[in-house]
């Protein structure tokens, strides 16, 4: 009994040989397609080549967090995941035979998207073709595989296979999406850095009735399966995910034997309940990452670029804030609103956005799969002393849930020139809050939002203002201005609930720019129009005439104290 | 509850949250920075040694290992100052090693 029914798109006709593109996008999983989605939104054509014939084979990256979901709200798809999706906001953690703890995520109210959903990459990835071809401008062509590449100054040279031959086309700029064994980074040459964890875990998508609430429950040693650890999640249409740590010693044939792992799930669930199985994968994972994600004119994104472990939903997250972050500038790139240099900003803000992740995740494996006796004891005793004392929670690691970067150090900051009360620093992505536009209830994040209209409506980069001020009348040549008033304004959005106010710590006058993906770019007292059109200059690398000012280490410390949570 | 990033701040952002999230700790170490005393501080030493080994009565090494590190965790929690922690781990570490 499947759930779902894959679909198989036909191979597309091999094309004249010799054709050059502006953009052409190496595999069609959940990266490469939102990348091709997020440039036709900006109104850039793009090819998009996949070996495949369908979308991704089991539901793999499962965890959506509430940046993704925001992105894919930009990209007319947020609505359709949220309502297929199943929200969760709790989890629990149980040791042995006893429950050591839950938590809430306890949501705050207020913003569009909850902290995470679950819903199969699969659904992900069919929603994203529907979402492709609809614009118009994105050119699907399925098994059509990458046999070479020539790079070149100008764009590299691919030689493609298809069902019906071979053929060449020429790449003004090439982004590889083709995941962990990326053929691209193959024939380059690539190597990366990192460490392979000497693990196997196996998972299983079961499909039972059972309405257990949509908790993640997360085991270290259970009863029913002895010296490893379980993770439990709800997935759409009664399929649940489970995850069995299963040793390095586990050989991955005999595990992935149905029987073998019906026999797991039936001691895990009990007698009374019934299921079916329907995806079986053996895997073992990486913390690892490419030196440099920029090549001249190739661009590595997702996995092709770096690789996690599973726990703490740091993959497919990653994967979607790398398009999110290189889109604009490349869009505003073949645009020519921003020198070539600008893609270099791709690899000073996603590598330790990046290496933010591999940490997390690398520290969340060595908690789940011991290295030694040392670390073992440590890991039992904090599990055994979480059940009584709140202060060893905190030290629980079971995976620590993706949050977007905060890209600190970008160079494309503007640093603030005056003390600010809180709120959000330049780099940081802009946080959600309700506001009434003309009598309509809304989200601030939809009205930051480009394309509003329609795909490539709103330009390439589209850089938005907030001022916390009546309307005024002033028109800025390139950056769109949107007002935000406490009390209900014609022209202005309206902070009905104070939240705008509270969340950035703005006061009357106040003024924050957003770069084309919704990160603070700079922020200001007092409104100034050539100070604002000087922070669009450097976040669109158009002028450093001074390098970025030299930042207090402690400062950037403090800032990711303490900012991962337990899941 | 951790210091500034418990589990009632927003899980989505760490920036924000609509109320002040619960600090155990204040958030800034005041200077200058407190140093591990290894000064002489215990009234009675040989209480304090028979304790640690009597807690040990009974237990197989596992379970020795593991109450030990209960110990330290807990009172690494009770100093709460990662550089005091730090030096003493550097200490502990030092004196194992050939003189």
């Amino acid at each position: 009994m499947a759930t779902y029914r894959y679909p198989r798109y036909p191979a597309a006709p091999r094309p004249a040989d010799g054709a050059r593109h502006p953009v052409v996008v190496v595999g069609g999983g959940m990266v490469g397609l939102t990348a091709a989605l997020d440039l036709a939104h900006r109104g850039v054509e793009v090819v998009l080549l996949d070996e495949d014939d369908t979308v991704s084979s089991g539901s793999r990256a499962i965890c959506m967090a509430k940046r993704s979901l925001e992105i894919f709200d930009r990209l007319g798809l947020g609505r359709r995941m949220l309502e297929k999706g199943v929200t969760w906001n709790q989890g629990e953690v149980l040791f042995r035979d006893r429950t050591v703890y839950r938590f809430d995520l306890l949501p705050e109210e207020g913003h569009h998207y909850p902290a995470f959903i679950n819903l199969q990459q699969y659904y992900v990835e069919d929603y994203l073709v529907a979402a492709c071809r609809a614009t118009g401008r994105v050119d699907l062509r399925w098994q059509h595989r990458v046999g070479a590449i020539e790079p070149r100054a100008d764009g590299p040279v691919l030689a493609v296979e298809t069902p019906q031959g071979g053929y060449r086309l020429t790449a003004d700029w090439l982004l590889a999406c083709d995941g962990a064994r990326s053929t691209v980074r193959a024939a380059l040459g690539l190597d990366f850095l990192g460490q392979v964890f000497h693990d196997r875990f196996l998972i299983a998508d079961v499909v039972m009735e059972a309405e257990f609430p949509p908790v993640r429950r997360f085991w270290f040693e259970p009863p029913f399966h002895a010296g490893g650890s379980v993770l439990l999640h709800r997935q759409p249409d009664h399929v649940w995910r489970i995850d069995f740590q299963l040793g390095w010693d586990a050989d991955p044939d005999v595990e992935k034997d149905p029987d073998r792992v019906r026999a797991r799930v039936a001691a895990m669930l009990g007698p009374d309940v019934r299921f079916e199985i329907e995806w079986i994968s053996v895997y073992t994972f990486r913390c690892r990452r490419l030196e440099r994600f920029r090549h001249g004119r190739i661009l590595f994104l997702g996995d092709a670029a770096h690789q996690v472990s599973p726990f703490g939903a740091r993959g497919g997250n990653a994967g979607v804030q790398d398009v999110d972050n290189l889109g604009w500038k490349l869009a505003a790139v073949l645009a020519g609103q921003a020198p070539e240099a600008l893609l270099d900003s791709y690899d000073a803000e996603r590598i330790p956005a990046n290496d933010e992740n591999i940490l997390n995740s690398t520290r969340s494996t060595d908690f789940i799969t011991p290295k030694s006796a040392a670390a073992r004891a440590y890991r039992d005793a904090v599990l055994e002393l979480a059940g009584r004392y709140d202060f060893a929670r905190g030290l629980v690691n079971s995976g620590r849930l993706s949050r977007p970067a905060l890209l600190a150090g970008s160079p494309l900051n503007m640093q603030d020139d005056a003390a600010w009360p809180g709120g959000l620093p330049p780099g940081a992505p802009a946080v959600d809050a309700p506001v009434r536009e003309d009598g309509q209830e809304g989200w601030l994040l939809t009205r930051l939002s480009h394309a509003r209209v329609g795909p490539g409506s709103d330009g390439p980069a589209p850089f938005r203002l907030l001022r916390f001020a009546p309307p005024d009348g002033v028109i800025l040549p390139d950056v769109e201005t949107v007002f935000v008033t406490p009390a209900a304004e014609p022209g202005a959005l309206h902070d009905h609930a104070g939240l705008v106010a509270r969340r950035y710590a703005a006061a009357p006058g106040d003024a924050i720019l957003f770069r084309p993906d919704q990160h603070v770019a700079a922020r200001w007292h007092r409104f100034d129009p050539a100070a604002v059109a000087a922070a669009r200059d450097r976040a669109l690398a158009r002028a450093r005439p001074h390098a970025p000012p030299a930042r207090q280490p402690s400062d950037e410390k403090g800032q990711h104290a303490g900012t991962t949570s337990e899941l | 509850m951790r210091a500034g990033g418990g589990l009632n701040t927003w899980i989505g952002h760490p920036f924000v949250t609509d109320t002040p999230p619960v600090r155990s700790l204040p958030p800034v170490r005041a200077q200058p920075m407190s140093h591990l005393d290894t000064s002489a501080r215990l009234a009675d030493p040989d209480a304090l040694f028979a304790a640690l080994v009597d807690a040990h009565r009974g237990l197989s090494p596992d379970a020795s290992r593991r109450l030990d590190a209960r110990l330290v965790l807990l009172l690494a929690n009770h100093i709460g100052d990662a550089g005091v922690i730090a030096e003493a781990i550097a200490a502990a570490r030092a004196a194992g090693e050939d003189p």
